[in-house]
C-alpha cells in the first residue's frame, strides 16, 4: 500500500519513524498524516484528514512536504543538516547554499533543521549544493533575509 | 492598520515567539494570553508566518472559541469552518488531541482551510464538505461551533448593505443550521452560535427560533472579560444571556447547552 511506501521511505531515507498515535493515508498520490484520534469519528465521507505530508510521484520520487518537515523533521537522523537562522531565511527566499559537511548527506532530498534541532525545510543536495525546494507561495522576499 | 495575531502554541513557545517577533512590536491582549496586536505591515509575508508560528485573526473572531472552551480529547464540530481561523484555534486549545471536524459547504473555501491546517501543522482536523443543514448523524459532538454565514454588517471588510430579502434569506439559513447543529450535539454539550453582523433577524431571532422548537435547549448567561452589551431582540429571556460586543469587528454570540 502506498501509505506503507511513504513510511518505508521516511525510515530508509531519513531514519524517521512516526509514533503509533499517527496514521498515514494516501489519496491520489498525496499522502496525509493524521492523528489517530480521528478514527473515532465514524464518518464515511471525509474530504481529508490531518496534514499533507508529501507526494508520491514527484520529480524527486517521494517528497515529504515542507509542513511535514516543520512538524516531524526533528526526528530525522540521517540525510539531515543543521543550518543557521540566516540560512533558514535564505532557503525560504528560494536561494541555494553550500552544504557545510557534505559527508553527512547523500545526494537527493535532505531535511534541514535549525540550530534548535527543529525541522525547517526539505532541500535537494546535488554534490554538496543545497537547492531550496520551498514552493513559491511559501517563499519570503529576499529583502527579509537578515 | 492594526492587526491581531494568535500564537501557534503547537509550533513554538511564547518566550521564543516573542524574541523572534520583537521587530514587530507586539502588544499583548490582556484577556487572551495567546493573542497580540501589531501595527506592523506585512506580518503575513514574514518568515515566522511561513514557519507556522502564528495565525492572523481578528480579535472579535477569537472570542467564540474562548466561549466554547474546547479541551484535549473533545469531539468538536465547526459547522461553517472556512477559511479555518476557529477550527485551527480549537485544535490549538486542544493541543492537537481529540477531533475537530472542520466543515464547509464550499469546496473551494476548503482549499484555503487546508493551507492553514498544513502551515500550522495540525493533525487532528478532519475536513468535510457537507451542507451544514444536512450534516450527517455521527457520534454526538461534545462541542459545536456555528459561526454562521451572515450579512457581515459588523465586519470591517463589509462595504455593501444587504437588502431585506437577503437578510430574511440568511436568517432562514441560520435558523436551519442552528437546529441541525443542536440536534448533533451530545447531551450536556455546548454549542456556540456567533455572527459578525448586527441585525436582530440574524442573531436574537435565530436563538428564539431554536428555543421555540427545542425544549431541551438552554441559553447560558455569558460574561466576557471586556465591554459588551446584552441582546436587542426585545425578548428578555434571550437578551439577558446573549452578548453583543465590538473589538475590531462587531460580533454577536450565544452559548447554548443541551439539557
Amino acid at each position: 500500500m502506498d501509505e506503507d511506501k511513504f513510511a518505508v521511505y521516511l525510515k530508509s531515507r531519513f531514519g524517521i519513524m512516526l509514533s503509533e498515535e499517527f496514521g498515514i493515508e494516501e489519496k491520489t498520490s498525496k499522502v496525509y498524516v493524521y492523528s489517530k484520534d480521528l478514527e473515532k469519528l465514524g464518518l464515511r465521507w471525509v474530504h481529508r484528514r490531518g496534514l499533507l505530508a508529501g507526494k508520491l510521484n514527484t520529480l524527486f520520487g517521494i517528497k515529504p512536504s515542507l509542513d511535514f518537515t516543520l512538524v516531524f523533521g526533528h526526528l530525522a537522523q540521517k540525510n539531515c543538516a543543521v543550518i543557521s537562522d540566516e540560512e533558514v531565511a535564505q532557503i525560504f527566499a528560494g536561494e541555494d547554499m553550500v552544504l557545510k559537511d557534505s559527508s553527512t548527506c547523500e545526494d537527493g532530498l535532505v531535511m534541514l533543521k535549525n540550530v534548535k534541532g527543529m525541522g525547517v525545510a526539505v532541500a535537494l543536495n546535488k554534490g554538496g549544493t543545497l537547492q531550496s525546494l520551498v514552493q513559491k507561495d511559501r517563499q519570503i522576499a529576499k529583502e527579509q533575509v537578515f | 492598520m492594526a492587526v491581531s495575531i494568535r500564537i501557534n502554541n503547537l509550533r513554538i513557545g511564547k518566550k521564543e515567539f516573542l524574541e523572534r517577533m520583537s521587530r514587530f512590536s507586539l502588544t499583548p491582549v490582556e484577556w487572551y494570553g495567546q493573542a497580540y496586536k501589531s501595527d506592523a505591515e506585512s506580518l503575513g509575508k514574514s518568515l515566522e508566518y511561513q514557519l507556522g508560528y502564528f495565525y492572523i485573526q481578528s480579535l472579535s473572531s477569537m472570542v467564540p472559541v474562548l466561549v466554547l472552551d474546547p479541551k484535549p480529547g473533545d469531539m468538536v464540530l465547526d459547522m461553517a469552518a472556512a477559511p479555518g481561523s476557529k477550527s485551527t484555534q480549537c485544535a490549538m486549545h486542544m493541543e492537537d488531541k481529540g477531533v475537530v471536524v472542520a466543515n464547509d459547504v464550499s469546496y473551494m473555501r476548503l482549499k484555503s482551510l487546508a493551507s492553514h491546517v498544513d502551515r500550522l501543522g495540525i493533525t487532528s482536523i478532519a475536513m468535510t464538505n457537507f451542507d451544514g443543514q444536512r450534516f450527517p448523524s455521527v457520534a454526538p459532538f461534545s462541542k459545536i461551533l456555528l459561526d454562521a454565514p451572515c450579512s457581515s454588517m459588523g465586519s470591517r471588510k463589509n462595504i455593501l448593505p444587504h437588502s431585506e430579502g437577503r437578510i430574511r434569506s440568511l436568517a432562514k439559513l441560520q435558523k436551519s443550521l442552528l437546529l441541525r447543529g443542536f440536534d448533533l450535539l451530545a447531551p450536556a454539550g455546548t454549542l456556540v452560535y456567533s455572527t459578525c453582523t448586527t441585525t436582530v433577524e440574524e442573531n436574537e431571532q435565530v436563538i428564539e427560533n431554536l428555543l421555540s422548537k427545542r425544549d431541551n435547549a438552554k441559553v447560558e448567561k455569558l460574561q466576557l472579560p471586556f465591554a459588551f452589551e446584552k441582546g436587542l431582540g426585545g425578548n428578555s429571556e434571550v437578551d439577558s444571556d446573549v452578548c453583543r460586543f465590538t473589538l475590531d469587528e462587531s460580533f454577536f454570540i450565544a452559548k447554548i447547552t443541551k439539557k
